[in-house]
């Protein structure tokens, strides 16, 4: 892929990222407080299997720039959360990289991406934080497996597209 | 790989997943001893409120949110808040020791302790 191409590639995913956000958030709420599904992060791990970390990287800032529009502390928390999972989504597909499928990669990064929104929440609140920290954790699990399994049956399909053919 | 593309890997990270839903399971659904004091902690500082004593409060948050925290017989709530997010409207009744509602835009939140209240807020 050149680096235009890649570049293309990139704002297209930061596109998708934020739609899938937005469409998130027109599902009606989840009955337990804070839980979102986290759709967008399935551009974010999609963008560190066939592109580069970079591009990842690049989704990631395109996202927290848009979660300005919910406040500064959602951004802070879309940011921490973000890099975080980011940081440890990369490092285990570097590691595990034949071992692993999105499921397990979108598993790490959930709870990655909790546990660093947790931290921003817990910087600003203090102690009266710890009692929702098992909440957090817990909701990061089925998030991470409904994305990864999205992304584990969508990726075969994708891989047939001219995307994936001109290399 | 099967229909799922489920990995060696992958049975592993659930597996320790599983393992850490169990443990906040846990860690959520223990029954707790039932608390006395609403601990509301807000820019303002920190006030204390016995739960015996049905009552509202309004409480101002950072960014111009209000909130609204309602003690009604031995429980409490935040009942309004002005943050788009309504997380901590979400997280419904408290009456156990250590449940926590809180709005992070607004820097409040409303926790339930076991010890009495001890400063002049009674009455």
């Amino acid at each position: 892929m050149t680096r235009t191409n890649r570049l293309i590639v990139a704002g297209l995913l930061s596109a998708l990222a934020i739609a899938l956000s937005v469409l998130e958030g027109l599902l009606p709420p989840l009955p337990i407080p804070g839980a979102k599904l986290g759709l967008a992060n399935i551009t974010v791990m999609f963008a560190l299997q066939a592109v580069s970390v970079p591009c990842a990287g690049g989704i990631v800032l395109v996202k927290t720039a848009f979660a300005l529009f919910r406040g500064p502390i959602a951004c802070l928390m879309s940011a921490v959360g973000g890099i975080l999972s980011l940081i440890a989504m990369g490092i285990a597909r570097r590691l595990w990289r034949d071992k692993l499928s999105f499921v397990g990669v979108g598993v790490i990064g959930a709870l990655a991406h909790n546990i660093g929104q947790w931290c921003v929440a817990y910087v600003l609140l203090g102690s009266a934080m710890v009692y929702y920290a098992p909440i957090l954790l817990l909701l990061a699990i089925p998030a991470g497996l409904i994305t990864g399994l999205v992304l584990n049956m969508v990726y075969p399909y994708l891989q047939k597209t001219p995307f994936f053919r001109k290399g | 790989m099967n229909r799922v593309g489920l990995k060696r890997g992958d049975h592993v990270v659930l597996l320790i997943a599983v393992a850490i839903a169990v443990f906040c399971c846990i860690q959520i659904w223990l029954p707790r001893a039932e608390g006395e004091t609403v601990v509301v902690t807000s820019p303002a500082g920190e006030k204390r409120y016995a739960l015996a004593q049905d009552r509202t409060v309004t409480v101002q948050g950072e960014q111009d949110i209000v909130l609204t925290v309602e003690i009604v017989g031995g429980r409490a709530r935040v009942r309004e808040s002005r943050c788009p997010d309504q997380v901590c409207v979400n997280s419904g009744w408290l009456s156990q020791n250590g449940q926590v509602a809180a709005c992070v835009p607004a820097g409040v939140s409303v926790r339930i302790v076991g010890e009495p209240v001890v400063d002049g807020v009674t009455a």
